[in-house]
């Protein structure tokens, strides 16, 4: 038997031989490294694999434990089933980004070194955007933002790898990071950009709902799941992740809640339920990491599902709006009946994944005492119900029927959505088949009795105000304002700074000194000139000479300085401004350069 | 599968309504008799207590949700495109 093969290489070397396969050959591909990925990682012992030294420092590829093995494990099986669901994508590139972007993803969860991680970290992003991309009209901007986010954490994870390892004669291992210091919080700062945690969050719910039909449903699995493990393995117990997760669940939930685009609804989803497992992970107790890896296992599952069926209904309809969509229960009663499976498995509905490991992750805070947390971790728990399982499926599939022709996908979408729904439901009456991989020994007991009875008493009470309300709650044709305001507005904003306020102040400073200085000297001047006139001629009439003469003095004054002045600043404002947008829409070739001469500064950083 | 002949029928639909408010109740009522285990929050021991948490953090998450969107979260759809 052959011990370890690492996924990633398989990921990588099938992404090299993909564009060069055919018609049967390639789908086979494509399908098959995904399925033995998983093969070799069941057969797999735990242990350290591939290590190499490198510079003097010493890097892991392969550190296989439980922990690793459970993301392993799922990141797997979501990339099998998006590629079945997949296997129509004529777009090689699309199959060859979504094959490096898993591998990478694998790659990350592998690596025992912060080094490799980096680095599997960058392949991520850029392997990710051409997910975004190939979506064609209109999804460059959201890539570009995507991007410049991810950027922006790689680099604060690469400098805060730097000070972290260079402070405290740190070796480059990565296992639990002490949060004190810069370094620590730098890398804790770029993991949580990656987590979509709150106010980072924004490129999620711009980006991967403009992603390809089958991108999002990687995107939905990979990146903030990648982070979720990085939280669990480096930042167990950290105090302020309790407060920051129940924020994330409640922050998605609102915005989920209001959203109009059916795929940015589940991205809403996204913050909200990893909201869950960064409070776990802030907990920190043996129960709470188990209830984080438990519940990243079937939100990987369940929200694949979801991306799936919305997806389908994006491709089948050509609409991605609720206000636009209604009545497709009759033309697509498969995709409806799949979609309903994932919304009652991320609602934890009894016999559903979710029910099994978001009950983990609440009696973990209830545990601690923390009654502030269940309460507000089971609010959001109706939030969800209430627009995943009520809201989205009443107005897509129900509601007024748009009378929109459509069928069902074809066969191999309809059985990646059927895997994904048999492993939720599989999940949901057969705990111990998840239980059994989790990192920790498991003592708990989903299936009591009072607990059953509590969580079909709070669906249903969720679902009676949506009945009574229902025709309230319509989505209406608007946009959410986000985060992303403050990188997609910034630019028109400075440059409105530049222009309204400061040409203001130009003007009022003008008229400040017209009236205290200019005018009196004109007034003077000409009370002086008639007093001349009448009183005194010959040499009262210099004084009204000199004041005329300084009043000039003081206005051209104004105007050549304090004018230059202002005007100068606001042309500096003005440039500056546009230098900024430059950066903005950059090329993506500046991007890699510049990630590469990161690494080559880490490299420099390590031979010396 | 045809799901029309139910979704479209009335009475099909008022007789799920009825079981609907049916199980609804009887929850409640399995709730007198089952002992809640580790009961963390304020009141959890009531029977019917999720029942009510469910139904005003329901109502809570539309009004708050609903409000700030009117608020200012929610723009026209032309906002970044002008």
């Amino acid at each position: 038997m052959i011990e370890w093969i690492h996924p990633s290489a398989l990921f990588f070397i099938a992404a090299a031989l993909y564009p060069f396969l055919k018609g049967q050959n390639a789908k086979i591909l494509q399908c098959g490294v995904p399925a033995i990925a998983f093969l070799s990682l069941l057969a797999t012992g735990e242990g350290t694999y591939d290590q190499i030294t490198l510079m003097g420092q010493s890097v892991v590829l392969g550190r296989v434990d439980r922990l690793s093995l459970i993301f392993g494990y799922i990141f797997t099986i979501s990339a099998f089933i998006g590629m079945v669901y997949s296997l129509h994508v004529k777009q090689k590139g699309e199959t060859v980004a979504a094959l490096i972007y898993a591998g990478s993803a694998l790659g990350a969860v592998f690596s025992g070194d912060l080094f490799s991680l980096f680095l599997f970290w960058e392949i991520m992003a850029f392997s990710s955007v051409f997910l975004v991309w190939y979506a064609g009209a209109g999804s460059w901007g959201a890539g570009i933002r995507y991007l410049m986010i991810h950027i922006f954490g790689g680099v604060c994870l690469l400098i805060g790898i730097v000070l972290y390892v260079s402070s405290q004669k740190n070796s480059l291992t990565f296992s639990n990071i002490p949060l004190s210091g810069v370094g620590p919080a730098l890398i804790l700062l770029g993991v949580l950009i990656n987590a979509a945690a709150v106010p980072f969050h924004a490129w999620v719910s711009d980006a991967y709902p403009k992603a390809t039909v089958t991108g999002a449903v990687f995107m939905s699995a990979f990146t903030t799941k990648t982070s979720v493990y990085l939280l669990i393995r480096g930042f167990a117990g950290t105090d302020m992740l309790i407060l920051l997760g129940v924020i994330m669940a409640l922050y998605g939930a609102i915005y989920a809640f209001l959203e109009n685009d059916i795929r940015k609804v589940l991205a809403y989803g996204i913050i909200s339920q990893v909201g869950y497992m960064v409070t776990a992970v802030g907990l920190g107790t043996p129960l709470a990491l188990n209830g984080a890896s438990a519940h990243a296992f079937s939100h990987i599952l369940y929200k694949g599902l979801l991306m799936m069926a919305t997806g389908s209904v994006i491709l089948m309809t050509g609409k991605r709006k609720m206000s636009e969509l209604g009545g497709l229960y009759k033309t697509m009663p498969f995709t409806f009946a799949m979609y309903m499976v994932g919304a009652l498995s991320i609602a934890g509905f009894p016999f559903f994944s979710g029910f099994v490991s978001k009950a983990m992750i609440i009696s973990a805070a209830g545990e601690s005492h923390r009654a502030g947390i269940v309460a507000l971790l089971t609010l959001v728990s109706c939030g969800t119900f209430l627009y995943t399982g009520l809201k989205l499926p009443y107005f897509v599939f129900f509601g007024k029927d748009a009378k929109i022709a459509a069928t069902d996908p074809p066969a191999h979408m309809r059985f990646g959505m059927g895997i994904a729904a048999f492993l939720c439901f599989i999940i949901g009456v057969w705990p111990p088949l998840l239980y059994g991989a989790l990192p920790f020994p498991v003592d708990y007991h989903p299936y009591t009795l009072s607990h059953i009875i509590t969580a079909l008493q709070m669906l249903f009470l969720t679902a009676l105000p949506f009945l009574w309300l229902k025709r309230f709650l319509k989505s209406e044709d608007r946009i959410s304002l986000d985060m992303d305001w403050l990188y997609r507005r910034g630019t028109p904003i400075f440059l409105w700074i530049a222009k309204k306020p400061l040409a203001w102040y130009e003007g009022v400073v003008t008229e400040a000194y017209r009236f205290l200085l200019i005018a009196p000297a004109k007034k003077i001047a000409d009370w002086a000139w008639k007093v001349d006139v009448h009183l005194v001629d010959g040499f009262v009439n210099l004084t009204g000479v000199v004041t005329l003469l300084e009043s000039r003095v003081s206005e051209a004054f104004d105007v050549h300085i304090i004018d230059g002045i202002v005007n100068g600043s606001s042309t500096i404002l003005d440039r500056c401004s546009k230098k900024l947008r430059q950066l903005q829409t950059g090329l993506v070739q500046n991007y890699i350069l510049a990630m590469v001469a990161g690494i080559a500064v880490f490299a420099v950083f390590f031979v010396f | 599968m045809n799901l029309e002949k139910y979704f479209e029928n009335p009475s099909f639909l008022k007789k799920a309504k009825m079981i609907f408010y049916l199980v609804l109740v009887l929850l409640v009522v399995a709730d007198v008799f089952i002992p809640k285990e580790h009961a963390v929050l304020f009141g959890e021991a009531l029977p019917g207590f999720y029942a009510i948490f469910g139904f005003v953090a329901t109502l809570l998450i539309i009004i708050v949700a609903k409000s700030l969107g009117n608020l200012f979260i929610m723009k026209k759809e032309t906002f970044y495109n002008d």
